[in-house]
Formats: structure tokens, C-alpha cells, sequence
């Protein structure tokens, strides 16, 4: 059964895909990736060839203790042979065992440094090609993708390998005790491909179907269970085990019918099998009666070809998989081609901001987001961004984040555009959004996500500052391993306490303390983290506004009013105003 | 409810016993069918090759032409059965665990989601795999007896020598993959560290970005991703070197049988042809045995998910059981909460505030009126009648308390927001400022992405809360439902919500939405504030004081 990652593993015909290398660049990495590895390749290749060889001696020997028994030879002679099979078996098993180890480790090896410099190259997309891409598309392939390949490294490629080793082999056995045994032999081959093809061409659909179908499936079960008290509150478990039990019988159904694909596939194996077995055993007969061929011979060729049974459905059985692989190496290596050029940085003047005719719209279909933005913010000030939804606020945070780039006009932080705007080798302005995520792992760990070289002093000090007074109560302290029943609110603060370690002149907050609600808990935590520092903050709550140097509002991506909170109360009419005179008048209930 | 009864659903129920049965009876045959192919290459060379007999040959070939068909078709009978068997088995298992996971009376114990979802499919999984062990089981017990019954009829001695052997390495091979399976275990683990890493990170790309860690969180993912290449290569190198001593253990049975069947066809107990079917009979032999050495292992894995199922399913409940007759009288109240300082009362086609002091509270309060943690008895009732007594699902009939953070369903904006079967009120759409949302995506109908994804922290929230107000119930309770969005929606939803004429109990401490109320209640002094007949925008508040 297919992970749910792996299932949205296809590429699919959407726009905005990341890219998917053909073979050609595939193979071209593989074999980069391996080269370093050249020397061990080749022991292992020969670990594996002898190993294979050793195993073909097994029914050779058998059929030379049939003959002896024939020609009456002595019991000793035949206690050797014997001792030559279990010897033979012994010492293949040890050289596939070494060649199997080796090749493991190479493949793993190459694979490991291929899946870092993939993820590495994924952190680092453009901020619009992920979200053109889904993040869905980059998660499945940096997992999904990455554990397919791995399996089939492991499992199927070290299968394949040996059992391709031991049907050359044995047809070269076979051909060495009598050449018409391997023509004979032979016959199989064109049955085996003809049904191979056809299991291919058949199947791969529907095996792409079945993946979709179970990771619907899967989808489904997760939000059901993670939306539990959402479907209880309102009743509406009936529906949701409904579309759950529809799913996953589509998905039983679908498994029904790739398995009459495998069968057809099975039966058409059992037919080559059947007629290359008794194409043997005819064919050693009349060898056997023409040109006394020995019975021997006879029994050691019949006995190689069904030796072959098994590796043989094991080399076509693989072929699907590793052609999956094959296809998951393609979207790996795929986000490499990605990678945007490397992002200069430019170390920034001081932390005076510098907007001038600036507009970005997401797409060419649609308006500008923002536009005719011109602003200058002074170094060490606060700025708070103030509008209706869908005014432009965030995209104008994320613009000065330098998370997006403008379309038009530029954002200057200290002189240098904000996407390359750096202070001492980090980044010059930090964004907080209220997208929350509490990273897998410590406290520590997701605090020194900010600053790697931190000490514990310093991250309590973070805590302290940012009012986290529940942290010191941990049991294990910053060794603590945080659970994703930490609320919101508190996310929030490690947030804010990670803008505190990262220390950057310029600070982004895009509604970071919404989850608090207005009973707030975070206030402490904005004022220590905006002090010394100049700070935008895209305000969700009216109050913010009040204490700002500088208010902007903005109103369908235009900047409609701008001033301090006293001059724009000043304007009766203005919406600040309006605005205020409601918060007010609320405030005295 | 028994472990034992998780494996009577996977195996049993729908009369998948039968099933079961004749697809374990197919797969028998064709072992036999497997067993039968050396038997039969060793009677070629017996009657026709060392007798030189044409007619033999052309017997015999004939015989293995209809072994063939009889083990194919029988192995694809048993297959399609197989599946269907498993698939409807492990279906049930998933429905009945989802089932459970949604039950309205609720789970006394704390179950983190990641918990029940390494449950759900993962055990379930498990646990139905063990119809594949019996029929597997099955058929190689049968490829054993069919190999000695042949050696049997040959020769008794051979024949008990090769079951007493067979046993032998089959213990053998017990033995071999035992540390293999609980070391594996952990080593399964530690493959999936680096997809973990990648998922948390992807997951959070935002943050990441926004704090420039990209570099930090690569190294992390190396040093996850090096782990999992040590996990990879122990758990290949430990597969690899029990296959090596599997195929040596197997090749040692093989020489010996053929050394003694040797040694009995020189003495004239035994044919030729008979030596070649033994020694055929003990390849084949070395390829099944090889295969079945981790059984035992994957037994106890079974069991050990077969009881994880079984302990999520019988959870005890949360709420009681409820009281049989309850008809809600008429002219009470439609909802009153005792709460520790004072009653609060919903107002029939009113907007009620309640004012708290924090998130913390809230989350309380809502939780206790929706019933996600039991309230104590007498102290919430609908239309007169304790919660309790009516029971979760009567209750959420007559009261709509979703959570603060609902979850979002990946599907369209209308979806999300209509119950099943419910229809789109435009009153309401306009009410909660969802008019912009609409416009964002283009339509109603427009997908809004996996947990609204496509949506902004503002837009989600409105979504929730127009599903909350489209609920079918006589009264809405809102656990904060603005904390997302700028003042100025803020304003406009909350004169929206007073002027919906619906029955409303707001829990919040956002100013702006509290003075929309008809009546506010403050839940620390229990002051009560009504304005029943003012506007949003206008008139003085009247304050009744503590009741």
C-alpha cells in the first residue's frame, strides 16, 4: 500500500507545477552522483556476478550426483559433490551478502547527498513558485518522492540486479551443457515480453488511480480526525463517515482491478514458464536419445530453468517500481532545476525605509494588489499599517519583508532593495505572521532556529522579555520537548522571541498577535520585540494604532490617509477618525 | 470488546469467513500445484528420458500443462478474493475506529490527533494484513505436505527425514529474523526522520523564510537525513545478511537430502527418476522455506495493533448516557449556563455578550456549552432540561457552540459554510462581510485549498463563523469570533450579527463586538449591561448591576 505523500506523487497536468526533469537529466545526475563511488561500484558488480555464478554451480553439481549415481560411481565421489553444493550455496551467499551490503551503502550514500541538496534547493524556491506550485507538490516530493526512491534502492534494485545477473548467467549454463537446451529455453522470452508490455501499459494508470483514490482516502481520515470536535459541534459525522466509506470502496474497487491486471500478468508469466520448462525437457529428450546428452545434463537443465521461476517474475515484477522511481528521481531532480539564481546581499546603510512608486500585483490576470505606494519610514520608528481586508496591508508587509518582490518601483531598507537587504551577514528584516507553527522537537530547538549559536542565557533571557512566564515551569526546561497542545498565544511568543535572539534592525509584524484575542497576553512581547528597532505592524486591533509614530491607511492598495494618530483624529471625516470614534465609544462599555 | 474481537471483525464479519476460506483453499492449490512441478520434471526424466519414451514424454508434458493451468487459475482466484476480503476487512476496521473517534458522547482520555492517526490507517492496516498471514500460512503448510507426501510415496524414510528437516530450518529461520523484526522496528523509525524534518519544515516554510533560517534548517535536515541513511543501510545490511544465512541454512538442507537420496538410489532403493524429483522437490523446498521465517514476528506486530485498535475503539465515553423522555418544555428559556458567578440566559432573537477575561476562558466556556468537556450536572440547560439529560446529540440540535478553532474541510467556500442539505442565506453572507471572501475566490463554489489555505486568517474566521450562524439550531454560540480580523470588518460584522434577528450568546473581550450586544454579561462580576433597544452606533448602556 502507497504512503498518502507518495500519492500525489504524479505530475499532473496543473499550471504552476515546479519542473520535472526528463530521463536524460536524471540519468545524467544519477551517474554524477555516483561517480565518486566508481571503484566500489565495480567490486560490487563483481561481488555479485561471482556470487550468482557460485549459485549456478548448485544445479550443475546436482545433475553431475544424478549421472554419478548412473555410472555407479563410489559414495565418497558423491558425498564430494555434496560437499561441493553446500560449499558452493555457502560461498555464494557470502559474496552476494558482501556485494549486497556494498551496493546498499553506495546507492544509500549518493541518495542521501541527492535528497539534502534537493531540500536545501526547496527552502531556498521563490516564495511564488512554491505557492504557484502548492507546497503539496514540494512536500510530496522531498518525502514521498525521497522514501519511493530510497525503498526501491534498498529493495528493488538490489533484487533486480542479482536476478538479471542470474538469468544471464544461467542462460549461459544452459548453453554450456548444450546449446539447443538455451534455444530451447529461449522460447519463454518472447511470451514474457509481450505480456511485461502489456501489464505496463495497462497498469500504470491504473496504479496511478489507486494512488490518487487512497490518498482522498487518507485525506479524508486525517481531517475527520484532526476536525473531530468541528464535526461533533455540528453533527455532522453521518456525511463525513459517508464520504469516508465511499472513498475508501472506490479505492477497494480500484485495488480489485489492478489486481486482474496482475493476474493477467501472472498468467501470462505461467505460460511462458509452462512452455519454456517443456520446451526443456522435449528438447533434452531428444539431445538425451541423438547425441547421449547425459541424463545428468538433462536434470541439471531442467532444474536451472526452474530455478529461474522465481527471479524471473522477481526482474518483471520490479520493472513497475523502478519505473516509479525512475519517475520520482525525475520531479527530485526537478526542483533542482528550480533553484532561483542565488540572491545577492547587499549589507544594508542604517534601518531607514525607502518606498518609491511601488505596486505588485500577484498575476497579469488580475489588478494590482498594491499601487502608487511612495513612503519614507525614518530609522527606529513605528509604523502601523491600518485598512479593510483585502487592502493591501499584507502584501505591503510582505513587499518590505522582501518576501515578494515588486513588479514596479522599489523598496530601499538602508539603500539596498529589501530582497537583498542584509545587516552582518543575516537577514536585515525578519517577518512575523500570524501563520503559527511550532516546530517538531525542544524549545530550545525552535528558538535557535533564529540564532543557531545562542546560549541558554540568552534564550531565557528571549522568554523573559517576551512574557513566555509558563516556559520556566517545564519540566525538562529548554530541553523541553513542546507538544502541539501549546496553545496559539504562546507560539506566538516563540515567535516573538526568536525576532529577539535574530536581534534585525527592521521588524515585520503581519497580525502576529491575532490568536491572542484582545484579552492580550502579547503586548508585552510586540512592545520588546519593536523597541530600538524600526518596526512595521500590520495592526488587527485598533489600539495598536494609538501609540505609533506613524499610521498608514490604506484602502484598495492605495495609501488613503497617512499621519499620526493626532492628526488624522484631527480630521473628522477621515476613516481613522470614524474608525476611532468607534473603538472609543466601545471601549466605555 | 475484546482484541480477539478486532480480529473476529477483520476476519469474520459479512461472512468474510468463507471468503477467507476459499481464497486461503486457492492458494493451497496452487502451492500444490508448485510442489507438483519438480515432482513432474522428476517423472519426465524417470519415464521418458532415461526409458527413451516419446509417448511418455508427450504424457507427461501433458500432465504439467494441466498442473499449470490449475495453479494459475487457482492463484488468481485466490488473489481477487484476497483483496476483496482485505480490503472490505481493513474497511470495516477504519470505519468502525473513525466511528468511534467521532462518537458525539465524546473521549474521556486525551488522544493527541497524530496519536489516532498512527491508529487509523496504520493499525487497521496491521491488523487486517493477518488474513494475508493465515492464507500465506496456509499455503505453504501446504507446498510442505504436498512435497512430502511425494517423498512419501517414494520412500518413508525420505520422506520423514525431509518434514523433520523442513521443521528443523523452519525454527531455524524463527530464530534468524527475530532480532531482525524488533531491531527493524527502529530502524523504520529513524528512515522516516528525514521525511519528518522536511514535512515540519515545509510546514512552516513561512516562518522559516520570514526569519531567513534557511540555512539552519538544512543543517538540521542533514543531520536528520544522515541518521536516516544509517537507519537505511543497518535495516538493509541486517536483511541482507538474514537472507545470506537463510540461503546457507536452506543450501545445507538441500546437499544433505541430496547426499542421502543419492546414497539410497545407489543402494536401489529408490529410482533415478525418483532422486531427480527428490532433489527438484528439495530446491523448491529451499525457496519456500526461505520465504516464511518472519512470520512469527509479524504475528506479534499484528497483535500489538490489533490491541492499540482495540484500545482506541473502546475508549470510555465523556458524557453520560441520556435520560430517556426529555421533551424540552416550550416557554423556558432557550438556554441558561450557571456559571460560577451568576446565570447566563440566551435571549430569544437577541444578541447576548458574555465578556471574558482572556483566550484561556473562553476556550473554557465555549468548550462546556458545546459539550467537548462535560459541564457539571444542573449547570447548562436547554429549554429547561439539563445537557446532560438530553444528551450530546439532542443538545447540539437545539445548540450550535462550534470551536473557536473550527476546523476547515477541503472543498468549496459553499461547503465549508452550508450543513449538509442546508441552503445559503444571503442574509447571513452579507452579515458576517463574507461578500469579499466570494469575490477573492471569483464564486461560492471555488475550492478554498486543504485547511482553507487559500484564504487569509481573517477570511477563515468568517467562513467559521457563517457556517456557525447556518447551523440549524435555536441558538449560536460564538467563542471569539473576530480575533482575526482589522477593526473596521470587525465593526461591520458585529452590527451584522445584531441585526440577525437569530438567538446569539457571543463569548469575547473585544469592545467593538460587545457593544453591538442587546445585553452583556461580565463572566468575573457578573455585571450585566442590557441595551435592548439601542443601536450599535448610538445611546447610553443601562446597567442593572450584579442579579
Amino acid at each position: 500500500m502507497t504512503t498518502t505523500a507518495e500519492a500525489t506523487n504524479e505530475p499532473g497536468p496543473e499550471d504552476g507545477r515546479l519542473p520535472v526533469a526528463d530521463a536524460r537529466q536524471s540519468w545524467q545526475r544519477a551517474a554524477r552522483l555516483l561517480r565518486p563511488q566508481k571503484a566500489a561500484l565495480v567490486v560490487t558488480t563483481l561481488l555479485l556476478l561471482t556470487g550468482s555464478g557460485a549459485a549456478l554451480l548448485i544445479p550443475l553439481v546436482l545433475g553431475r550426483i544424478v549421472d554419478a549415481v548412473l555410472d555407479n560411481s563410489s559414495m565418497s565421489q558423491i558425498t564430494a559433490y555434496a560437499g561441493v553444493v553446500i560449499t558452493a550455496g555457502i560461498v555464494s551467499a557470502l559474496l552476494l551478502r558482501a556485494g549486497g551490503r556494498l551496493l546498499v551503502v553506495c546507492l544509500q550514500s549518493a541518495l542521501a547527498g541527492l535528497r539534502e541538496e534537493v531540500f536545501a534547493a526547496a527552502v531556498n524556491l521563490d516564495q511564488d513558485t512554491i505557492e504557484d506550485a502548492g507546497t503539496s507538490d514540494v512536500v510530496s516530493r522531498v518525502t514521498g518522492d525521497v522514501e519511493a526512491i530510497t525503498g526501491a534502492v534498498s529493495g528493488v534494485l538490489p533484487r533486480f540486479v542479482q536476478a538479471g545477473f542470474t538469468i544471464l548467467l544461467t542462460i549461459i549454463g544452459l548453453a554450456a551443457l548444450d546449446p539447443w537446451l538455451a534455444l530451447a529455453a529461449l522460447i519463454a522470452v518472447p511470451v514474457q515480453a509481450f505480456t511485461t508490455a502489456r501489464f505496463l501499459r495497462r497498469s500504470r494508470p491504473l496504479y496511478r488511480r489507486l494512488r490518487r483514490e487512497e490518498s482522498d482516502r487518507g485525506q479524508t481520515i486525517i481531517e475527520a480526525v484532526r476536525g473531530a470536535d468541528t464535526i461533533t459541534t455540528a453533527r455532522a459525522q453521518t456525511p463525513h463517515l459517508q464520504q469516508i466509506a465511499i472513498r475508501s470502496l472506490t479505492a477497494v474497487e480500484t485495488q480489485r482491478e489492478t489486481t486482474r491486471a496482475r493476474n493477467r500478468f501472472n498468467a501470462g508469466l505461467n505460460l511462458a514458464e509452462f512452455l519454456g520448462l517443456a520446451a526443456v525437457l522435449a528438447v533434452g529428450f531428444w539431445r538425451a536419445s541423438e547425441a547421449s546428452l547425459s541424463v545428468g545434463a538433462v536434470t541439471a537443465a531442467a532444474l536451472f530453468f526452474h530455478r529461474l521461476f522465481d527471479p524471473i517474475s522477481a526482474l518483471l515484477s520490479s520493472i513497475d517500481d523502478l519505473q516509479r522511481a525512475a519517475a520520482g528521481l525525475g520531479r527530485l531532480v526537478g526542483v533542482l532545476h528550480a533553484r532561483p539564481h542565488h540572491q545577492p546581499c547587499q549589507q544594508i546603510a542604517d534601518s531607514s525605509i525607502r518606498i518609491r512608486s511601488l505596486a505588485y500585483r500577484y498575476s497579469p490576470a488580475t489588478h494590482d494588489a498594491v499601487a502608487s505606494i511612495n513612503l519614507d519610514i525614518p530609522h527606529g520608528t513605528t509604523t502601523v499599517l491600518v485598512g479593510v481586508s483585502g487592502s493591501g496591508k499584507s502584501t505591503l508587509a510582505q513587499l518590505i519583508a522582501g518576501t515578494l518582490k515588486p513588479s514596479t518601483g522599489h523598496i530601499l531598507i538602508g539603500g539596498v532593495p529589501a530582497t537583498e537587504a542584509t545587516n552582518r551577514g543575516r537577514r536585515a528584516v525578519l517577518l512575523v505572521t500570524q501563520d503559527t507553527h511550532l516546530f517538531t522537537g525542544t524549545l530550545a530547538d525552535n528558538l535557535r532556529l533564529a540564532d543557531p549559536d545562542a546560549t541558554d542565557n540568552a534564550l531565557w533571557e528571549a522568554l523573559d522579555a517576551v512574557g513566555a512566564d509558563w516556559a520556566p515551569d517545564l519540566v525538562d526546561g529548554l530541553g523541553t520537548v513542546l507538544g502541539h497542545d501549546l496553545d496559539d498565544a504562546r507560539i506566538q511568543q516563540l515567535a516573538l522571541a526568536r525576532v529577539l535572539l535574530a536581534d534585525p534592525p527592521v521588524v515585520v509584524l503581519d497580525e502576529a498577535t491575532a490568536h491572542a484575542g484582545t484579552g492580550n497576553a502579547l503586548d508585552t512581547a510586540v512592545r520588546a520585540v519593536i523597541r530600538d528597532r524600526t518596526a512595521i505592524i500590520v495592526a488587527h486591533r485598533f489600539t495598536q494604532a494609538e501609540t505609533a509614530d506613524h499610521i498608514i491607511v490604506l484602502d484598495r492598495g492605495h495609501i488613503h490617509e497617512h499621519g499620526t494618530h493626532t492628526h488624522l483624529l484631527g480630521q473628522p471625516d477621515s476613516t481613522y477618525a470614524r474608525l476611532h470614534t468607534a473603538a472609543h465609544r466601545a471601549d466605555a462599555i | 470488546m475484546t482484541v480477539g474481537r478486532m480480529l473476529r471483525i477483520a476476519l469474520l464479519r459479512s461472512r468474510r469467513g468463507w471468503r477467507l476460506a476459499a481464497s486461503t483453499l486457492g492458494l493451497v492449490l496452487h502451492q500444490a500445484g508448485e510442489a507438483a512441478v519438480p515432482i513432474l520434471i522428476g517423472v519426465v526424466i524417470d519415464q521418458a528420458v532415461v526409458r527413451r519414451d516419446a509417448g511418455a514424454l508427450a504424457l507427461w508434458l501433458g500432465v504439467l500443462g494441466v498442473v499449470f493451468v490449475v495453479l494459475s487459475v487457482s492463484y488468481q482466484r485466490a488473489t481477487l478474493g484476497m483483496v476483496r476480503t482485505y480490503g472490505h476487512g481493513e474497511h470495516d476496521l477504519r470505519q468502525l475506529s473513525v466511528t468511534r473517534v467521532l462518537h458525539p458522547r465524546g473521549r474521556s482520555t486525551y488522544r493527541s490527533v497524530g496519536e489516532v492517526l498512527s491508529v487509523t490507517p496504520s493499525d487497521t492496516f496491521r491488523v487486517e494484513g493477518v488474513a494475508w498471514s493465515i492464507a500465506q500460512q496456509g499455503a505453504t503448510v501446504a507446498a510442505l505436505l504436498t512435497a512430502s507426501i511425494a517423498l512419501l510415496v517414494i520412500s518413508i524414510p525420505l520422506g520423514i527425514g525431509v518434514l523433520v528437516g523442513a521443521v528443523v530450518v523452519l525454527f531455524g529461520m524463527q530464530v534468524l529474523a527475530r532480532p531482525l523484526e524488533i531491531v527493524g522496528m527502529a530502524e523504520q523509525g529513524s528512515v522516516a526522520a528525514a521525511s519528518q524534518v522536511a514535512t515540519d519544515t515545509m510546514s512552516g516554510l513561512r516562518i522559516v523564510r520570514g526569519l531567513g533560517a534557511q540555512d539552519e534548517v538544512v543543517r538540521r535536515y542533514r543531520v536528520a537525513s544522515a541518521a536516516s541513511l544509517r537507519g537505511a543501510v543497518t535495516a538493509a545490511r541486517k536483511l541482507i545478511t538474514y537472507q545470506a544465512a537463510s540461503t546457507a541454512v536452506s543450501v545445507i538442507y538441500l546437499g544433505t537430502l541430496a547426499l542421502a537420496a543419492a546414497w539410497m538410489a545407489t543402494r536401489g532403493h529408490i529410482t533415478v527418476g525418483q532422486l531427480v524429483t527428490v532433489i527438484a522437490l528439495a530446491q523448491f523446498l529451499q525457496g519456500t522455506l526461505a520465504h516464511i521465517g518472519t512470520f512469527g514476528a509479524n504475528w506479534a506486530h499484528k497483535r500489538a495493533s490489533a490491541r492499540r485498535l482495540h484500545t482506541l475503539v473502546a475508549d470510555p465515553f465523556a458524557l453520560p448516557d441520556p435520560k430517556p423522555d426529555t421533551d424540552p418544555r416550550g416557554n423556558a428559556v432557550p438556554l441558561a449556563w450557571v456559571s460560577d458567578t451568576g446565570v447566563i440566559e440566551a435571549i430569544p432573537g437577541r444578541l447576548v455578550g458574555v465578556r471574558v477575561d482572556g483566550a484561556a476562558t473562553a476556550r473554557a466556556s465555549s468548550a462546556k456549552l458545546g459539550l467537548r468537556i462535560p459541564p457539571a450536572p444542573g449547570e447548562v440547560h436547554v429549554h429547561g432540561i439539563d445537557a446532560l439529560d438530553i444528551g450530546p446529540d439532542g443538545y447540539r440540535a437545539m445548540v450550535a457552540a462550534p470551536p473557536h478553532d473550527a476546523t476547515i474541510f477541503t472543498g468549496t467556500l459553499r461547503e465549508n459554510v452550508t450543513g449538509p442539505g442546508q441552503p445559503w442565506d444571503e442574509r447571513v453572507v452579507r452579515a458576517v462581510a463574507l461578500d469579499d471572501v466570494i469575490e477573492h475566490l471569483g464564486t461560492a463554489d471555488a475550492p478554498i485549498g486543504e485547511n482553507g489555505r487559500r484564504l487569509s486568517g481573517g477570511q477563515r474566521q468568517r467562513v467559521l463563523l457563517a457556517r456557525a450562524l447556518h447551523a440549524p439550531a435555536d441558538v449560536v454560540v460564538l467563542d471569539e469570533p473576530t480575533t482575526a480580523l482589522d477593526p473596521l470588518t470587525e465593526q461591520h460584522v458585529a452590527e451584522g450579527l445584531r441585526g440577525l434577528e437569530r438567538t446569539i450568546v457571543v463569548i469575547t473581550s473585544s469592545p467593538l463586538l460587545l457593544n453591538a450586544c442587546h445585553q452583556i454579561t461580565d463572566l468575573t462580576t457578573n455585571d450585566v449591561t442590557t441595551r435592548l433597544h439601542a443601536g450599535a452606533a448610538g445611546g447610553d448602556p443601562v446597567t442593572e448591576g450584579a442579579r
